[in-house]
């Protein structure tokens, strides 16, 4: 009477661990079976681009930022400024972006770019000709450029004579366009660092969940052993009788 | 006792290793910009009486594809600023060296080099190039009918990206100082 109690209720929560552990275990199984052939998947090679999948790992992929103008976004790419998938010319980094009614600024880190209305790239300017260090952005003071080189300092900028003279402080100027993350539709291929061999490491032990995730992949592991030992119990108890 | 002794007598590779390491680590610290020449300072000392106002040479595409071939330059820009008083061109021109910008002035006269200095270094190292006896190799170069230096300029052992533009740049000069020829003069306005 004892024995057939114990087997019912062995019965009952072997039933119900397996169907609490289920979604886990199918996660750990197919990354599993996944990372049995790392080599021949490349998975060491290969990068997801997934925002979801990717969403644990937050800052640790760099995401590259651009400014969105009304003509497109503009965004550095393998040392080039690009407007969507147009060239504009060298860049390193791209630091700030302001026009005015019939020329456009863009302010990289060594060069500055001087573009006509329509993009046309009309002249490569050294910002170093200007004496003005750590530039934080640019905007326009109605018809000349202005970069902001600490908070609330403001130079015009002369490009004809390559000079720069600090605004007084009721000058009004601010930035006009600001940085930006750069969207996925542009930025498509932005994950460099984290491979899906890493993902599905992450993914198979747990810490893909965060913090708990471990401990729930813990859980699951003891249910696991649980279905193993009450399934073998079950299944013995019923062919002795 | 010998721990110390061996040290001690190692000390300077120590020290050489200790930098090295330090500049790998923080090539940022080895690679800050040295400004040489302003505009103000070389228009000063090209142009006695005084900085003539700026020039523009608008580029045709066809100029494009000759800078490119000459002086193995990309030009994207539309337009170049330069100085020009009598025969005597002032032109500020930058190219990548091995990875940052480096920017030059030459001065030309009648399809000549009189002149050309480094304006601003921003690579880690092959600043060099800035010397005077190293400059000297490029006064009176001019464009041979190839499109070459007309001399031999000599190479620097460890600034070899920073020489390879210093010639680009010389060339690229020649061949805007050719296109401002009077011959040539459709394509230049004056100063806005």
């Amino acid at each position: 009477m004892k024995g057939r109690r114990l087997r019912f209720w062995l019965y009952r929560w072997h039933r119900r661990s397996g169907l609490a552990a289920a979604f886990i275990v199918i996660l750990v199984t197919l990354s599993g079976l996944a990372l049995n052939h790392t080599g021949d998947l490349e998975l060491d090679r290969h990068y997801p681009q997934s925002s979801l999948l990717l969403l644990p790992y937050g800052s640790a992929i760099e995401v590259r930022q651009g400014i969105s103008t009304k003509d497109g976004w503009l965004y550095v790419s393998d040392q080039q400024v690009l407007l969507d998938a147009k060239i504009l010319g060298e860049c390193s980094q791209l630091i700030g972006f302001a026009s005015t009614d019939s020329e456009m600024l863009l302010v990289c880190e060594e060069q500055w770019l001087l573009l006509s209305a329509d993009w046309t790239f009309l002249e490569l300017i050294d910002p170093a000709f200007f004496q003005l260090e750590h530039i934080k952005a640019v905007g326009t003071d109605e018809e000349y450029f202005a970069v902001q080189v600490d908070p609330g300092l403001w130079y015009e900028l002369d490009l004809e004579t390559y000079s720069a003279q600090l605004l007084s402080k009721s000058a009004i100027v601010s930035a006009q366009y600001e940085l930006a993350p750069l969207p996925l539709s542009i930025d498509a291929s932005r994950n460099k660092s984290i491979s899906w061999q890493r993902l599905l490491l992450d993914m198979h032990s747990g810490r893909w969940l965060g913090t708990y995730g471990v401990w729930l992949v813990d859980i699951a592991a003891v249910m696991l052993l649980f279905l193993a030992l009450s399934g073998c119990w079950i299944w013995f108890s019923k062919t002795r009788k | 006792m010998a721990l110390l002794f061996i040290l001690l007598r190692n000390l300077r590779g120590l020290t050489t290793l200790s930098l090295i390491l330090f500049c790998l680590l923080f090539p940022s610290l080895s690679s800050a910009q040295s400004v040489y020449y302003s505009i103000e300072d070389i228009s000063l000392e090209v142009f006695k009486d005084g900085a003539p106002d700026a020039k523009t040479l608008w580029l045709q595409a066809e100029q494009k594809q000759e800078a490119q071939r000459i002086a193995n330059m990309e030009l994207r820009q539309a337009r170049i600023k330069y100085w020009q008083s009598g025969d005597t061109a002032l032109w500020i021109l930058s190219d990548i060296g091995k990875e940052r910008p480096i920017t030059f002035a030459v001065v030309t006269r009648a399809q000549k080099i009189e002149r050309i200095e480094v304006m601003i270094f921003r690579e880690a190292r092959g600043d060099e190039i800035r010397l005077p006896a190293y400059t000297a190799q490029f006064v009176d170069q001019m464009l041979t009918d190839e499109g070459k230096l007309s001399r031999h300029v000599d190479g620097i052992s460890g600034a070899t990206y920073s020489v390879r533009t210093m010639k680009r740049i010389a060339r690229l000069a020649l061949l805007l100082d050719r296109w401002i020829a009077p011959s040539n003069a459709s394509t230049v306005v004056g100063a806005e």
